[in-house]
């Protein structure tokens, strides 16, 4: 009896413990908890498809500033029309992205997520972003882009996301420290040497040798990466493959080395370790008389500086007359691979990309956005900055990374920081790093 | 004759079957365990090693491609072996100067001084803390000009290098930190020293020992298996290392900058899975699957985690409690102030001492290295320091 009775509780125990794995296994293999309420809705959805569409839209704006204006817009489509329900859930940047790779994989993603404009590519060939080929067939959605916006978010000629909004970079400075040292105020350097010459007038010392101001630095307040492609307007890769190796852009090289040539390496690698964290800006501080900086850089100094105060200029050129060129990314909404209800995803994807929506968005957080209309409405274009932005997106490049070389960066720019310390001449390093991310791009075919 | 083999038969019968009872149980005990091991670590680390012949990359396909992976990473990829070269230079490193350090810290708090208890909270105290913050604070310590490392060198008229900043500085940087926080092994001395019988230091006295050998000759073997056990888990850590080259990059676009030198293992590992999404090369074989998959994803997590929250922090930290900021519908909030409001003490602090700090949105994504957006500048005239 008592056997048969522990023989039972063993049998028992086991079943238990297997059901509660299988059970675990299923929850995470069939239900996201994420979804909440969303749950059933699939079959609902399936059974009556007069009923209400609930779509998770998956994005990493939670802050204070932004998550009033994406949830409002949101309500917004929400009250419009009565078959489709938004819900938003908030995940933060960079994990939302590793989480949708899981739940493409477990074949059940959100609906709809704000991505990476860049590496749309990569997605669209690991089939992790839906095609929406068939759905912009019907209203030649992409003249409402900025084209190089387009163009990335394309992959072998068909669409993968919309773009949502962007950045684009320019250069500020500091009216008043030109005026101290003699310059115009209003005649901001046009061309890389009028740069070196001004910045030079703007240096300024304390009598124990180090820098109380800094005029301009290419790496630190810039990017080499940013001045590479300026010189040649090529992005350093492209659908194509890499560009490295110009001759243009080994000069933009030695060019960039040159500033800590003049002002010192290891005296800049300080500055960049005070200054360069992102949370002390110099450029307010004073101890930066120019930089080059996104659009909405504008709006986040302008309540610390007197506003007639900042100067904005194009990227000074290469060479006269070889273009402002500047660079810029972005994020754009897609529908991950398998999900549910594409057409409903799509409908709300138009709407948020639609001039209302972008222009919404650009007025009340000062970025710039996809839209060509709504970049430059009347009352967007009130802000100078916004109107300074909207008129850079034209020399703006946009690289789309090509799937076949999507880490690029790890193998080119050590190669790149050993010409900054150098360790290694411009020509053969440039040379090296074309090599490396060909070859990379051949193994990866 | 048969009256007496038929209990003596019976009786280990009976007792088998006891055992097999016993035994039963004990499985039975032991099956969660079992259970866990084979769906989360065995099922995992065969599947991985299954992949590791295949070009699986996660969404897209999976088929078999023989001994490819292997071809490539020993022969082809550029970074399997800076990676593998950085672990080994870093564990050759950092495992005796380590070990060194918390025996001989063990031993100097080992001594029966007044106030010792205070001294030992102190050292182990470092290592109660972990993760990015600690990072964090290490680099603003071994920042090349203001960091209180060289400022400290200084004094002495030695020009301290770039740490995280030079290439050749980078590793031995980040074993000093480690050393920094050896109060969990020293706990572990600790505990080994106080269980060494008095009396045989008290007989090597009397046969006239220095200290110094009695060190050597008595505490050292004493304590020999717990230097092994440590050493062992130190190792093993040791090769794990990953967030330091991610979160300690001098360029933050470029996980393991400068030049490489912190392209640790793990770290190349992380990036072909999950920014190339080559999740079937060698690499991860077998040093990943579940149970370091699952560890570096927590790491990572406690980085963005830890991250925002040093970025935006959360309510409990901020300190002045005014009202949420509601944005809407003005179009441009008057910042200066109200944004203030919301933001941690530590950087209201910061722009206190240091002057204007520019407090990162979560919205400011880096992407290729590169800012997105920020929302607020924190100056120091609106600051009320706690």
């Amino acid at each position: 009896m008592i056997k048969a009775q522990k023989t039972l509780l063993v049998l028992t125990t086991m079943a238990l413990s297997a059901g509660l794995l299988l059970s675990a296994c299923s929850a995470t293999g069939g239900n996201k908890p994420a979804g909440g309420g969303n749950a059933s809705q699939p079959d609902a959805g399936a059974v009556k498809p007069k009923e209400k569409v609930t779509l998770d839209f998956w994005a990493h704006w939670g802050s204070t500033t932004r998550r009033p204006i994406i949830e409002k817009l949101i309500s917004d489509f929400n009250a419009s029309q009565d078959r489709i329900f938004v819900k938003y859930t908030f995940v933060p940047f960079g994990d939302g992205w590793t989480k949708e790779l899981a739940a493409v994989a477990a074949g059940n993603p959100p609906d709809v997520i704000i991505q990476d404009l860049v590496t749309v590519g990569q997605r669209a060939q690991k089939k992790q972003a839906t095609n929406l080929a068939q759905f912009v067939k019907k209203d030649n959605i992409q003249d409402r882009f900025f084209p190089q916006l387009w163009d990335a978010v394309t992959y072998n000629n068909e669409p993968y996301g919309l773009p949502f909004n962007t950045d684009t970079r320019f250069l500020f400075y500091s009216k008043p420290a030109f005026k101290e040292v003699g310059l115009d105020p209003e005649k901001p350097p046009k061309t890389w040497d009028e740069l070196q010459q001004y910045a030079q007038k703007l240096d300024k010392k304390s009598p124990d040798g180090k820098y109380q101001r800094i005029g301009y630095h290419a790496v630190n307040a810039g990017g080499w990466d940013l001045w590479l492609q300026n010189s040649d307007g090529k992005p350093l890769i492209d659908k194509e493959g890499p560009h490295y190796n110009t001759p243009q852009k080994v000069e933009a090289l030695n060019w960039v080395k040159s500033w800590d040539d003049r002002l010192g390496k290891k005296e800049m690698d300080a500055f960049k370790a005070t200054f360069g964290s992102k949370q002390n800006d110099p450029f307010v501080a004073g101890k930066l008389a120019m930089t080059v900086q996104n659009g909405t850089y504008y709006a986040q100094i302008k309540d610390f500086m007197k506003p007639e105060d900042i100067g904005m200029a194009p990227m000074p050129e290469f060479r006269p007359g070889t273009g402002n060129w500047s660079v810029g990314g972005g994020f754009d909404l897609e529908i991950p691979y398998g999900a549910k209800h594409p057409q409903e995803s799509y409908e709300f994807m138009k709407y948020l990309t639609d001039t209302a929506a972008q222009k919404y968005w650009a007025q009340y957080l000062f970025d710039n956005v996809a839209s060509k209309a709504a970049a430059n409405d009347a009352e967007v274009l009130k802000d100078p900055a916004m109107k300074f932005a909207a008129d850079n997106m034209k020399w703006t490049l946009v690289s789309p990374v090509p799937p076949s070389a999507p880490d690029y960066k790890n193998l080119a720019n050590p190669l790149v920081e050993a010409v900054l310390a150098g360790k290694d001449d411009a020509k053969s390093a440039l040379d090296k790093a074309q090599a490396a991310v060909e070859n990379l791009m051949k193994t990866n075919k | 004759m048969n009256a007496t083999i038929g209990p003596k038969a019976a009786k280990p019968r009976k007792r088998a079957s006891l055992e097999r009872r016993e035994a039963a149980q004990g499985f039975m005990f032991v099956l969660p365990w079992i259970i866990g091991f084979i769906a989360f670590t065995g099922g995992p680390l065969l599947f991985s090693l299954y992949t590791s012949f295949t070009n699986y990359d996660f969404t897209s396909k999976m088929d078999f491609v023989g001994l490819d992976n292997y071809k490539y990473m020993f022969t082809q990829d550029p970074l399997f072996w800076v990676s593998l070269k950085n672990t080994l230079f870093y564990v050759v490193l950092m495992v005796p100067l380590t070990t060194l350090a918390s025996v001989t810290l063990a031993s100097l708090l080992n001594q029966k001084v007044p106030g010792m208890r205070a001294f030992r909270t102190v050292y182990y105290l470092p290592s109660v803390l972990s993760g990015v913050g600690v990072y964090m604070l290490w680099m603003e310590l071994l920042s090349p000009d203001s960091g209180i490392v060289n400022v400290v060198l200084g004094w002495f008229g030695i020009t301290g290098p770039g740490w995280l900043f030079d290439p050749n500085w980078t590793k031995p940087a980040i074993v000093f930190m480690k050393m920094w926080s050896v109060g969990g092994g020293m706990l572990m001395y600790l505990a080994a020293l106080q269980g060494v019988p008095e009396q045989l230091y008290e007989a090597a006295e009397i046969d006239g020992a220095s200290p110094l050998r009695r060190f050597w000759h008595i505490t050292v073997p004493m304590i020999s298996p717990v230097i092994f056990f440590e050493v062992v888990t130190t190792l093993i850590s040791g090769f794990q290392i990953f967030q330091e080259g991610y979160v300690m990059a001098a360029d933050p676009g470029t996980p393991g900058s400068p030049l490489n030198s912190l392209m640790f293992y793990n770290l190349h590992m992380f990036l072909k899975a999950f920014q190339a999404f080559q999740m079937a090369t060698p690499q991860r074989w077998p040093g990943s699957c579940s149970q370091s998959s699952s560890s570096l994803r927590s790491s990572t997590c406690g980085y963005r985690n830890i991250g925002s929250t040093t970025k935006e922090g959360t309510d409990d930290e901020r300190c002045g409690d005014s009202p949420p900021g509601q944005l809407f519908p003005e179009p441009a909030p008057a910042r200066n102030g109200q944004e203030n409001g919301r933001v941690p003490c530590a950087l209201r602090r910061r722009a206190a001492v240091c002057g204007p700090v520019l407090v990162d949105d979560l919205d400011l994504a880096q992407i290729d290295g590169r800012d997105y957006a920020v929302s607020a500048v924190v100056f120091p005239e609106a600051v009320a320091l706690p």
